[in-house]
């Protein structure tokens, strides 16, 4: 993570929050219970729910030991999910009706908490190219009753015409560098060898994404990772490929910082500002970037 | 979307389905599609768009029925969503019996409504379903989710807090 030192704010407080166990959060699936139902519920087997200050199905559950063996889990009244996870979709604010597209969508937390958003009205399809992982992403379709939802099995970056959309949500794969609270060996960072391949195919998912969403629609980009190859490059990339797209600001109900406008002598402009970088400092969370573009000039 | 005559008379099969087996009104349906796709008959929630000739769909939002030799057949996954809209066809199950359902243990149950599929219910809750012989209850709940029902029960019955 040395590398990023001159561009993470109040360095010493992010390496020492690299250093904490995760808060243990659930997202309530209001699809199938409200909010204020699944507190009582927990709260009645002797745990302590503090629900979020910022997003009302977000909890902070303490005194299950595991809170993916639950009953209220099992019956899909909840998905225990990172604070950080829920931030694309708010940026993305999905609505009943709209015709949405979760392009990299396994294991599912993304896409069901869409679902939920749209009220379980509209067109979402849940796209994962791994034939493992969209086993886990449809379980959890079905588990959460997200009769809204279609499950695709492609390649993001062969996706197939037939259908433009008014939302995609891009949330690529990358190297999560964000996830090092949970995963203590990337804590070092990854290794910059990965994360300029990982950028290559972001590329390409990127320039397939915009392809697809109609004319007018947006794309949240995000990642959980700090590497500015995956975050800012990729998006610079998508701004220079296409004149019919711009950024717009990423308002969080979270701390968080704005985008960097320049990398290794490589200049993105004032406008990559308009971004939002997640730093488990500021939000008690996973890490990540976020970006909207919008295709219409 | 024109729906075409098959689309409409999947509706109404799975619709007169479950109302006369579980008493779920056909208002509950409501904005929903229905698909078949060999003996499965998938719902999804998507109104004026069509869906997309696409060869790589796994799931058209839930499979919630299956159409057998003898007749049709709910999913544990429909009949918990639609959980509180049941009114009949439901078998009451301690948290002890729900374990012994897991194992793939049948039950001696007499329950006032006739042999077919009921909703399996524990504390008001719909685990899924169930088949009812008019003396014995079995679980046809999947596999696989049975295995991780099983260990929910577990903690459930150690406690759930540390």
């Amino acid at each position: 993570m040395e590398r990023y030192r001159g561009i993470i704010p109040e360095w010493d407080l992010f390496l020492k929050a690299l250093e904490r166990p995760l808060p243990p959060t659930i997202r309530a699936n209001t699809i199938k219970i409200s909010p204020e139902e699944l507190k009582y519920r927990l709260e009645r087997k002797g745990a302590e729910v503090l629900t979020s200050e910022w997003c009302d199905v977000l909890m902070e559950v303490h005194g299950i030991k595991g809170l993916g063996n639950t009953l209220e889990h099992w019956l899909g009244f909840y998905y225990v999910q990172e604070a950080s996870s829920l931030l694309p979709v708010i940026a993305l604010d999905p609505k009943p009706g709209e015709r949405i597209l979760d392009m990299c969508a396994a294991p599912g937390g993304k896409a069901t908490y869409i679902a939920a958003k749209m009220e379980n009205r509209g067109a979402l399809v849940a796209n994962e190219p791994s034939a493992d992982r969209i086993r886990g992403l449809t379980a959890n379709i079905y588990r959460m009753g997200a009769f809204v939802a279609m499950v695709t099995q492609y390649d993001g970056t062969s996706f197939p015409k037939g259908m433009e959309f008014d939302k995609i949500l891009l949330d690529v794969p990358c190297s999560c560098e964000g996830t090092a609270r949970k995963e203590p060996w990337l804590k070092e960072g990854a290794s910059l060898r990965y994360i300029l391949k990982i950028s290559s195919l972001q590329r390409r998912l990127i320039s397939k994404a915009l392809d697809l969403l109609s004319p007018g629609g947006l794309l949240v980009y995000s990642t959980c990772t700090f590497a500015p190859e995956e975050n800012e490059d990729v998006v610079a990339y998508a701004l220079r490929k296409r004149d019919d797209v711009h950024l717009e600001e990423v308002v969080l109900p979270v701390d968080c910082s704005r985008g960097i406008t320049e990398w290794n002598g490589k200049e993105y402009g004032e406008d990559m500002r308009k971004c939002a970088r997640i730093y488990p400092h500021q939000l008690d969370s996973g890490g990540g970037f976020i970006a909207k573009i919008r295709r219409g000039k | 979307m024109p729906r075409s005559e098959e689309e409409n008379k999947l509706e109404e099969m799975a619709k007169r389905y479950y109302e006369e087996r579980f008493g779920i009104p056909p208002s509950e349906f409501q904005g929903k599609r229905f698909i078949r796709r060999g003996d499965e008959v998938w719902a999804i929630s998507w109104e004026g768009v069509e869906i997309p000739d696409w060869k790589r769909i796994q799931a058209l939002g839930m499979r919630i029925l299956h159409i057998m030799e003898h007749g049709l057949k709910p999913t544990s996954y429909a009949l918990q969503f639609f959980g509180k809209a049941i009114k009949r066809s439901k078998a009451e199950v301690s948290i002890e019996e729900l374990r012994e359902l897991a194992l793939g243990h049948n039950l001696k149950k007499d329950l006032d409504c006739g042999r077919g599929y009921v909703a399996i219910v524990h504390n008001g809750d719909v685990f899924g379903c169930g088949f009812y012989t008019g003396e014995e209850l079995r679980s046809e709940i999947p596999s696989a989710r049975r295995r991780e029902l099983l260990e929910a029960i577990r903690q459930e019955k150690e406690g759930d807090a540390i």
